[in-house]
């Protein structure tokens, strides 16, 4: 009855559990790098309200556990009557959370171009979005590319929380099949070559990025 | 001017004494609502064999899974197994994202007062299982010792409560952890239910069941006030002793069977 053999069966279905961590990983990158460069934008803005609500937003959620925000979107909304699926919770807390982290790197970035560039570009006659476009971003997104790709890494490890509001991704399988198989060794060695293969091809892009951004 | 006053606070009064009454006279349709929808949520956690745990085509199987499929059989429904981890079997049925929970759910004083229980499926002993050759008796043996449990669950409630203090109580993610823990050696006992205790002894005989420490009923759980859902859970629940359909699930999954199921 207990103590299945630890099977191919098994690989498939945690497999089928990677497939999910992707598409959170996919969800959460995209939606936090939206609201990250809004983010960004905001906070180095010359409006000073602008650039007051970007610092509170980048002070709350930096200092608040994604899984309690998780908790807050999935189960919160449900006690003042609204039903979220569990999908739309992780959409809303993973793009509120990288949001925060993405936007207060790249605001660092662009704040790091040096001074001379901006006053550069306006002794030449470009408007700010003009010096922000072709000057500053690009500059910046050289010094951004580590920083933010180890953020992308750690996000997507990140996603292992999702199983609190039952989605079954790979952290989950590997625990039902760890406690299925009482395997424990096996079965987590394997999801983490599983998480490898995910996040090492990520670094290596990111290394490829940074020598022709040095290049150009 | 005065008298429009007095018929419009009449009126105002009359109103919310008939809202009132309309209140009074809603009817718990916790039952109906389930029929309605022609399916039946339960929140299982997969991970906790022999109670939710996948077979070897990694479908949904176990004793709380043979139990919803009973209960989901009987009420005329289609069932839904959410899976879940422990920590959120409470906010899943309170916050109404699953219906009832059959989710290995042990009976305590403290979380009857966030969920209601129905009559139980289940009566668990908890125990001391430790290496064969160590010699252990009671609670007392306990002193100076690295006991592990799996974390939020009554076993891990158990010891707290009851270890004599000097006993080093080490908490784990999951049963799975938890048995690893004592198959290397990591632990030098640790709390668990008959039926991992069973399941243990049928893969080695280096470790004993040392002493029982309490018994640990195991029921459903419905959310606060759905008094009509409860009620026909315990009728089913009846039902299934009699036929002896629940005794059979407990035999398949749990290898023993309950003489008596404690109700009230």
């Amino acid at each position: 009855m207990m103590f299945q053999d630890f099977t191919m069966a098994h690989v498939y279905y945690m497999l089928n559990g990677l497939l999910w961590t992707i598409g959170l990983a996919l969800i959460a990158l995209t939606g936090g790098s939206i609201a990250g460069s809004v983010l960004a934008l905001m906070a180095v803005s010359r409006n000073k309200l602008a650039r007051r609500i970007a610092k509170l937003y980048i002070f709350v959620v930096q200092g608040t556990p994604l899984l309690v925000t998780l908790f807050i979107a999935y189960f919160g909304a449900n006690y003042v009557g609204v039903d979220v699926p569990p999908l739309v919770a992780i959409s809303i807390a993973f793009s509120f959370y990288a949001a925060a982290f993405l936007g207060e790197i790249w605001r660092g970035s662009i704040n790091s171009v040096p001074m001379g560039q901006s006053e550069g570009s306006h002794a030449l006659g470009l408007s700010r979005v003009d010096s922000m476009r072709f000057i500053i971003i690009p500059q910046a997104v050289k010094i951004a590319t580590p920083p933010t790709v180890g953020f992308f890494v750690m996000l997507i490890k990140n996603t292992s929380l999702a199983s609190v509001v039952s989605i079954t991704e790979l952290t989950r399988t590997s625990q039902i099949v760890s406690n299925a198989t009482f395997k424990p060794l096996q079965v987590y060695l394997l999801a983490a070559l599983f998480y490898f293969l995910v996040c090492f091809p990520l670094t290596i892009v990111s290394r490829r990025l940074e020598k022709r951004l040095h290049k150009s | 001017m005065i008298k429009l006053l007095k018929t419009a606070m009449a009126s105002v009064v009359a109103t919310a004494l008939l809202c009132t009454a309309g209140l009074a006279q809603t009817t718990d349709e916790s039952l109906q609502k389930i029929i309605q929808r022609g399916k039946l949520i339960v929140g299982i956690s997969l991970s906790t064999p022999p109670y939710g745990m996948t077979d070897a085509n990694m479908k949904p199987a176990g004793f709380d899974v043979a139990m919803a499929k009973l209960i989901s059989r009987d009420m005329g429904v289609e069932l839904e197994i959410v899976d879940q981890v422990s920590q959120a079997r409470i906010p899943n049925l309170t916050s109404g994202k699953v219906d009832i929970l059959i989710s290995s759910f042990g009976v305590t004083a403290e979380r009857a007062k966030t969920v209601m229980y129905t009559n139980s499926i289940y009566v668990d002993e908890q125990m001391i299982l430790a290496p064969a050759q160590s010699d252990m008796e009671s609670l007392k043996d306990l002193v100076g010792k690295r006991v592990g449990v799996t974390r939020s669950t009554t076993n891990d409630t158990l010891i707290t409560e009851r270890a004599v203090e000097g006993t080093i109580i080490q908490r784990f993610e999951d049963d799975a952890a938890t048995n690893q823990a004592l198959f290397t050696g990591k632990v030098d006992a640790i709390v668990s239910g008959v039926a991992a205790a069973i399941a243990i002894s049928k893969h080695t005989d280096k470790f004993d069941r040392k002493f029982a420490v309490r018994q640990s009923p195991m029921a459903i759980g419905v959310r606060h006030g759905e008094f009509n859902l409860r009620q026909w859970l315990n009728t089913d629940l009846l039902m299934l002793w009699n036929s002896g359909e629940l005794q059979a699930a407990q035999k398949e999954w749990l290898g023993v069977v309950n003489e008596e199921l404690p109700r009230f």
